[in-house]
C-alpha cells in the first residue's frame, strides 16, 4: 500500500476522515437515543407486568368474591353462573399470560 | 472500563447510560466493516444502528473479553440480511446489486481514512480544532486566527506542521 502522499491527497484523506467522523457523531447520537427509548421502554412493560400480576389478580380475586356475594343475593342460579364465568376465565388468562412473560430475573 | 465491567455495569445495575460508550467505541469499527459489505453509506449507517439496537438487546447473551468481534459479527449478518432484502426487492442477484448503483467503496482507501481517524485522534485538541475548522468547516485563515487567539501566520504555520504529522503517521503505520 502506497502511503507516500501528494499534498492533495493527504488534505482529501484529512477531509474525508473528518466528514466520517462527523457521519459517527450524528450516528452515534441516533444510536444512543434508539437504545435509551428501547430501555425506556422495556422499564415501563416491565413495571406494567408486576403492576397486573401483583394487582391484576387480587383485583380478580376481589371480582370474583364481589360477584359471589351479588349473586347470592340476588339467589339467582343463573346469575351466579355468570359471575363465577367471567372471574374465572379472566383470571386464568392473566395467570397464563403473567406467567408466560414473568421472570424474576428481569426485575 | 474494559467490556466486561461496562457489561456488568449495564446489566446488573442498570446503568444503561454507559452503553454510549460501547457506541464511542465500537462504531468506527462497525461502521467500516459494513461499509465494506454493503457499499453504501446509508446502508452502513443502517447497518451500524440495527447492530448496536440488536446488541443492547441481546447484551444478557454475550460471553467474551472484549465485544467488538461480537458486534461486528452481528454487524455482518445484519448488512447481509439487508443485501438479502434488497436481491428481494429488486428480484436480483445480490452480486448484481452494484450494477444500478455507482460502486465508489474502495478497500484501500477505506483502510487509510481508518488509518487517518485514528492519527487524528491522536493529536492534541488544539491541533484537531484547527484541521476542524481549516478542512471540514472551510474557515479562512483570518478566521480562525480570530477564533483560535494566534495569529494568521502561526495558523499557516501550525496547519503545516499538522499536515506533516499526519503524514508521518500514516507512514508509520505502514
Amino acid at each position: 500500500m502506497n502511503y507516500e502522499l501528494n499534498d492533495r491527497d493527504l488534505d482529501d484523506l484529512i477531509i474525508a476522515s473528518l466528514e466520517r467522523k462527523e457521519t459517527l457523531d450524528a450516528l452515534n447520537g441516533i444510536i444512543v437515543k434508539e437504545v435509551r427509548r428501547k430501555a425506556c421502554h422495556e422499564w415501563v412493560r416491565r413495571w406494567a407486568r408486576i403492576a397486573v400480576f401483583s394487582f391484576g389478580m387480587p383485583l380478580q380475586l376481589l371480582i370474583f368474591v364481589a360477584g359471589i356475594y351479588v349473586a347470592s343475593r340476588l339467589q339467582s342460579f343463573q346469575a351466579f353462573r355468570y359471575v363465577l364465568l367471567i372471574p374465572i376465565i379472566t383470571m386464568s388468562y392473566l395467570a397464563w399470560h403473567g406467567m408466560k412473560n414473568f421472570s424474576i430475573a428481569d426485575v | 472500563m474494559e467490556d466486561r465491567e461496562l457489561v456488568r455495569e449495564i446489566i446488573e445495575k442498570g446503568h444503561t447510560g454507559l452503553f454510549a460508550e460501547f457506541v464511542k467505541r465500537y462504531s468506527g469499527i462497525v461502521y467500516s466493516k459494513a461499509l465494506g459489505v454493503v457499499r453504501q453509506d446509508d446502508w452502513a449507517a443502517e447497518v451500524t444502528q440495527s447492530t448496536f439496537v440488536k446488541a443492547y438487546e441481546q447484551l444478557r447473551c454475550w460471553r467474551g473479553q472484549q465485544i467488538g468481534p461480537w458486534l461486528v459479527t452481528i454487524a455482518m449478518h445484519t448488512a447481509l440480511h439487508l443485501l438479502e432484502k434488497e436481491r428481494v426487492r429488486r428480484a436480483q442477484p445480490v452480486d448484481n446489486i452494484a450494477d444500478d448503483i455507482p460502486d465508489t467503496f474502495d478497500n484501500e482507501r477505506e483502510e487509510m481514512i481508518q488509518r487517518m481517524e485514528s492519527a487524528i485522534r491522536q493529536l492534541p485538541s488544539g491541533e484537531q480544532e484547527l484541521i476542524n475548522l481549516h478542512y471540514y468547516q472551510h474557515q479562512k485563515t483570518a478566521d480562525i486566527a480570530r477564533i483560535t487567539g494566534l495569529s494568521q501566520q502561526n495558523v499557516l504555520v501550525k496547519l503545516h506542521r499538522i499536515r506533516e504529522k499526519l503524514r508521518k503517521e500514516l507512514k508509520t503505520a505502514n
